[in-house]
C-alpha cells in the first residue's frame, strides 16, 4: 500500500476508500480470515485497514513516517469489514523493529446481526517522552492486527530519529 | 481439548476409546510432576481472585459479594454471564502443564446447558463489575464500560473451553457432587507466559436464542468451601536459588532442586536437572527440551547446548567445558530445566508462539576469568517479558517491582530473583518507575508499591502478595494514560508526623494531544480517594501539557515540583511548584518542554531541572524560578534523559549529571556564583545512554546503554572504567540489547537493570 501523504480532514475518508480497494484486493491476498460468530452463524472473509497518524499533527493525518523525536502519540486505526455477527477479539501488537511487542491491545466487539459487519478502533501509543524515542529505537516498526486469535493484516511504519 | 461435563460422566460409552486416543495422545503432559487445587479455603484466601454475575436484567448491579454464581439464558435482555479468576498466588515458579476450572452447582437448570468459557480481555473489578461496567470505583466516581457494545464482557471471541450441566447433575455438597469441568489450560499457560490472568467468562452456549435454562453455582464467598470454584493445575517447578560462580575457564552452578508444594498431589517424582547453555547471548525463550524427550549430553536445542543431563537431583554443577572450552571474558548463559522421571520438564506450551516455551524457567549469566577481577557472574535473570527500560523500583534486600508495557506488574525477591507471585495483571502498561513504600514508613501499615498504568488507574498493590489493595480512575475520563511514575509525600516524615493520617500519592496526567488541560492529582494513600487536583486553563492556573516524569516531593521546602511539556514552546510553563496540603500553585516556570523529572541537591536548596532542549536550568525553591536568567547550562546533546543525577561536591560546588542523547555529561554548578562549568563528557562513548545514577560518596556512575552494556565511570573524570557485559544479542535482531535505567540496592549493593532482550538483571556493584 502506498503511503499516505494527504492532510486534512478527508483523509480518513481517503482511507476507507482505501480500505474499500483493501477489501477487493483481499480476495487476492492473505490479509483476510473467514471469521464466524460466536454463536456458530456462518463463516465471513473480515479483512482489516490499518493506518497511522500521530495526534499532535492537527487532524492527525494518516502517513507511514514518523520522526520520534517530534512525534506525540502513534495512533493506530483499525478499520474491520466483513465481519461476522458475534461477539469478537481484536487485538493489536505494535512490534518493535527487533520483533517484540511494544504494546499489546485486545478490544473485545459485538457484531450485531443487523450491523453492516464493520468496526473501526483507535489504539494510541504514546510517543513523546517515551523510552522508545529517548533511545532511539529508530527502523521499521510493525502492527499486526489479529481476529479472534488468527493474524489478519500486518501494516509498517518508519521511524527516523 | 475442550472441558467435559462431571467427572463421572467424563468418557460414557462409545465415546471411551475416542477419549483413550485422546488420552494417548497427550501422555507427556498428562505425567506431569505435581497437581495442586486452587480454591478458596482458610490456607488460601484467593486475595487475588475474583468472581461475579453479570446479570442483564440489573445491568448496573455489582454481584460480586454473593456467594453464587449464575449462568442464564432467560431472554435477549435477561441472560446472566459469570466472570471467574483465580489467584495463582500458590504456583509463582512453574511450568503449567494443564489446568481445569471446575464450578460446582447449587441449583440444576431446567433442561441440559452447555456452558462456554471464554478468557476475559479486560481488567476488571470484583466489587464494580457489572453487566455494563467492568470497572467502577473513585473520585470522582467513574464507571468504566465494558468495550462490548451491549455489555456483559469483554472476551476472546474463541471459547476457551465447553462443559455441559444436566438436569442430573449432582448439586454440591452432595456426594459425588458434579464437577463441572473446563480445560483452560491454554488460559494459564499464556497468563504463565507473559499474558495477562483476567480468569473467565461463562456464556451460555444458546444465548441468544434460548430460554428457560439457569444454572448456579457456588462463588468464592460460599461458606461451603468444597463447593468453591477450583482451579487443578498439574505443572512442573523450577529451581529456585540458582547461582553461578565463575573460575578460571570454569563456571560452578549451584541450585535448589522444588519440594512439592504443600497439598499437592505428587503425579511423578522429580529425577534431576537438564541445562543448556550459550555464550554471549541468553538462551532464548524457545530453546528447550521436549517432554518426553531425553537430549543427550552435548547436543544442541535451539540455541543451547546440552551441558547438564542430570537424573541424580544433584544441586550442583561445575561446566569445565566437556561440551566446548569455556573461554575467559565470554559471558556464558545457563537455562535450567527441572525433570520429572518421564521427562517432563518445566516449560509450557506458549499460545504467543504457537509452540513450547521456557521464558520463565530459571537461568543465569557468568563471565569466567583468569583472574577474580574479571570474573563477572548475575546475581540473578528474570523474565518480564516487557521492553520497558524505567528503572525497577524496590526496597532495599526486599523485593524489586517491574512495571511492563504488556500490562503487568513483576513482584521479585531481591536476594533470590525468584518471582514472589505471578505477576499481577492491571489495565494498562506501566512505563516508568512505581515507588514502592515499606510497612514500617506507609500510612497503610503494608509494604505497598503504586503503580499508574497507560489506561488511566492507579493502584496501591501489597507487594508481599500481589493483592491490589485499591483501584481508582482519579480523572474519571478514559483518555488519560499515566505516562510518569508516581511522587509519594510520606506523612511518617513530616515535621510532626502524621497530620495529614494519609500518605499523599502525586500523579501528572497525559491526555495525549491535549496541551492545555492536563492535571496534577494528590491522591489519599490509604483510600484513593483525589484531595486535590490542578488542572491546567482552569480558573487562574495556566494552560498544562502533558506530564511525563515524576513529581518531586520536596519535604524542605513543603512543596511538589512537576515538570511537564509545554506545548512545543516556552509560552506556557514547564515547571511547576505545588502545595503538597491544598494543591494550589506557588510558582511556575516556562524552561520549554521537559519530560525529565527534577531533582533537588543534598541540601535542599537548589533544584535541577533538566530540559528537551538539554539545558540544565538551577531553580531557586523559595520562587521557583532560575536563580539568574543565565543560570542554565546547555548541553547540545539532545533531550535530557529521564533525570539529572545531583551529587555534593568541593565547596562551593554540586555537580549534576545527566545523559543526553549520544554522551554521559557531568557539570559543576558553583552556588555562590550561581555559574555552570563541564566537569566532563564521557570520554568513553556509551552508545545512546539510559539516565545515570549516583549518589553522594559513591565516586562512580552507572549508566545503561544500547550496547549491552552497564557502565561504570568515574566520577570525578567520566572515565568508563569498568563494564558488565548483560546481552551482545537481544535474541531478537543480532544487536546488543538496550539496558534500561539502572537502581541500585544499598543493601545488597546490588544493581537492577531492566532490557529490551524482556529480561531484569541483577548484579553486585562496584563492578
Amino acid at each position: 500500500m502506498r503511503p499516505y501523504s494527504a492532510s486534512g480532514p478527508g483523509v480518513w475518508k481517503g482511507a476507507l476508500l482505501a480500505g474499500c480497494t483493501l477489501i477487493l484486493s483481499a480476495f487476492l491476498s492473505s490479509c483476510s480470515v473467514g471469521s464466524t460468530s460466536a454463536d456458530g452463524g456462518p463463516a465471513q472473509t473480515a479483512t482489516a485497514l490499518i493506518t497511522f497518524c500521530d495526534d499532535g499533527v492537527p487532524d492527525c493525518p494518516p502517513v507511514t513516517t514518523f520522526s520520534l523525536s517530534q512525534m506525540r502519540d502513534l495512533v493506530v486505526k483499525v478499520d474491520w469489514f466483513g465481519v461476522a455477527p458475534g461477539n469478537h477479539t481484536q487485538e493489536v501488537r505494535v512490534m518493535l523493529p527487533e520483533g517484540t511487542a511494544l504494546q499489546v491491545s485486545d478490544t473485545g466487539f459485538l457484531i450485531g446481526p443487523e450491523s453492516d459487519s464493520s468496526f473501526s478502533s483507535l489504539q494510541s501509543v504514546r510517543m513523546a517522552g517515551s523510552w522508545q524515542a529517548q533511545r532511539q529505537e529508530t527502523g521499521t516498526w510493525s502492527v499486526d492486527v489479529l481476529l479472534d486469535g488468527r493474524t489478519v493484516k500486518s501494516e509498517t511504519v518508519e521511524m527516523t530519529p | 481439548m475442550k472441558g467435559q461435563a462431571g467427572r463421572k460422566n467424563r468418557y460414557p460409552g462409545r465415546e471411551i476409546l475416542a477419549a483413550l486416543v485422546v488420552i494417548s495422545i497427550c501422555i507427556p503432559q498428562l505425567f506431569a510432576r505435581e497437581q495442586y487445587t486452587i480454591q478458596k479455603s482458610a490456607t488460601n484466601t484467593q486475595l487475588r481472585a475474583a468472581d461475579a454475575t453479570l446479570d442483564h436484567a440489573n445491568p448496573n448491579t455489582a454481584d460480586g459479594a454473593l456467594t453464587t454464581l449464575t449462568v442464564a439464558t432467560s431472554n435477549t435482555t435477561a441472560n446472566k454471564r459469570a466472570v471467574v479468576q483465580f489467584d495463582v498466588s500458590a504456583l509463582p515458579n512453574v511450568g503449567i502443564k494443564m489446568a481445569d476450572m471446575i464450578l460446582y452447582i447449587q441449583t440444576r437448570p431446567a433442561r441440559n446447558r452447555t456452558y462456554q468459557a471464554h478468557a476475559i480481555t479486560s481488567f476488571f473489578t470484583e466489587s464494580g463489575v457489572t453487566w455494563n461496567s467492568r470497572f467502577s470505583t473513585g473520585t470522582p466516581a467513574s464507571n468504566t464500560a465494558w468495550n462490548t457494545a451491549g455489555g456483559g464482557g469483554d472476551y476472546n471471541g474463541t471459547t476457551t473451553a465447553s462443559a455441559t450441566v444436566n438436569t442430573t447433575s449432582v448439586t454440591c455438597p452432595n456426594t459425588n457432587a458434579t464437577a463441572v469441568t473446563f480445560d483452560v489450560t491454554a488460559d494459564v499457560q499464556s497468563a504463565y507466559n507473559g499474558g495477562t490472568n483476567f480468569g473467565e467468562e461463562l456464556i451460555d452456549s444458546n444465548e441468544v436464542t434460548g430460554t428457560g435454562g439457569t444454572t448456579t453455582f457456588y462463588s468464592k464467598e460460599t461458606a461451603t468451601a468444597a463447593c468453591a470454584p477450583a482451579l487443578q493445575v498439574t505443572y512442573v517447578q523450577n529451581v529456585t536459588n540458582l547461582s553461578a560462580t565463575p573460575g578460571n575457564g570454569t563456571v560452578t552452578l549451584n541450585w535448589t532442586n522444588p519440594t512439592p508444594i504443600t497439598g499437592a498431589t505428587v503425579l511423578e517424582p522429580y529425577q534431576g536437572t537438564l541445562i543448556l547453555r550459550r555464550a554471549s547471548v541468553p538462551v532464548d525463550k524457545n530453546s528447550y527440551p521436549t517432554d518426553g524427550s531425553d537430549p543427550a549430553l552435548c547436543s544442541t536445542q535451539g540455541s543451547g547446548v546440552v551441558v547438564f543431563d542430570d537424573k541424580t537431583n544433584a544441586n550442583t554443577f561445575t561446566d569445565n567445558g566437556a561440551c566446548g572450552g569455556l573461554v575467559n571474558g565470554t559471558t556464558y548463559y545457563y537455562k535450567v530445566f527441572v525433570r520429572d522421571n518421564k521427562n517432563n520438564y518445566s516449560t509450557q506450551y506458549s499460545t504467543t508462539t504457537g509452540v513450547m516455551s521456557s521464558a520463565y524457567t530459571s537461568e543465569i549469566g557468568v563471565t569466567p576469568g583468569a583472574t577474580a577481577a574479571s570474573q563477572f557472574e548475575t546475581n540473578w535473570v528474570d523474565a518480564t517479558y516487557s521492553n520497558t527500560l524505567a528503572a525497577p523500583s524496590l526496597f532495599p534486600n526486599d523485593v524489586i517491582m517491574v512495571g511492563t508495557g504488556t500490562d503487568l506488574l513483576f513482584g521479585i525477591s531481591a536476594a533470590t530473583g525468584a518471582r514472589i507471585y505471578p505477576p499481577v495483571s492491571l489495565g494498562g502498561a506501566v512505563t516508568s518507575r512505581s515507588p514502592v513504600i515499606d510497612a514500617a514508613d506507609a500510612a497503610l501499615g503494608k509494604d505497598v508499591v503504586y503503580a499508574a498504568d497507560s489506561s488511566g488507574y492507579l493502584y496501591a498493590i501489597a507487594t508481599a502478595t500481589g493483592q491490589i489493595l485499591w483501584v481508582v480512575n482519579p480523572t474519571g475520563t478514559t483518555t488519560n494514560a499515566f505516562t510518569g511514575g508516581g511522587g509519594v509525600r510520606l506523612t511518617s516524615v513530616l515535621t510532626p508526623p502524621g497530620n495529614p493520617a494519609y500518605d499523599l500519592v502525586v500523579e501528572g496526567t497525559n491526555l495525549g494531544a491535549n496541551t492545555t488541560s492536563n492535571q496534577i492529582l494528590g491522591v489519599n494513600g490509604t483510600t484513593g480517594a483525589v484531595v486535590w487536583s490542578v488542572t491546567g486553563n482552569s480558573g487562574t492556573n495556566p494552560k498544562m501539557d502533558i506530564v511525563n516524569s515524576t513529581p518531586l516531593i520536596d519535604y524542605k521546602n513543603n512543596a511538589i515540583w512537576v515538570t511537564t511539556r509545554s506545548a512545543g514552546g516556552t509560552a506556557q510553563p514547564s515547571l511547576w511548584k505545588i502545595n503538597p496540603t491544598t494543591g494550589a500553585v506557588l510558582a511556575t516556570a516556562n524552561l520549554g518542554d521537559t519530560d525529565a523529572s527534577p531533582t533537588l541537591n543534598d541540601a535542599g536548596t537548589i533544584l535541577f531541572v533538566g530540559t528537551n532542549a538539554g539545558a540544565i536550568y538551577a531553580i531557586n525553591p523559595a520562587t521557583g524560578q532560575p536563580f539568574s536568567p543565565s543560570s542554565n547550562y546547555i548541553s547540545l546533546d539532545g533531550p535530557v534523559i529521564s533525570y539529572p543525577a545531583v551529587v555534593t561536591s568541593t565547596y562551593p560546588n554540586d555537580i549534576v549529571v545527566f545523559s543526553g542523547t549520544l554522551a554521559v555529561h557531568a557539570v559543576n554548578y558553583n552556588y555562590l556564583t550561581n555559574t555552570f562549568s563541564t566537569a566532563w563528557v564521557a570520554p568513553t562513548t556509551v552508545l545512546v545512554p539510559s539516565a545515570p545514577i549516583t549518589f553522594t560518596g559513591l565516586g562512580k556512575v552507572y549508566v545503561g546503554g544500547n550496547d549491552g552494556l552497564i557502565h561504570e565511570l568515574n566520577l570525578a573524570t567520566g572515565l568508563d572504567a569498568l563494564d558488565i557485559t548483560i546481552n551482545l544479542n537481544n535474541g531478537f535482531n543480532n544487536k546488543p540489547a538496550f539496558v534500561g535505567n539502572p537502581s541500585l540496592d544499598l543493601s545488597l549493593m546490588r544493581i537492577y537493570v531492566t532490557t529490551n532482550d524482556q529480561r531484569a538483571y541483577s548484579y553486585a556493584f562496584p563492578f
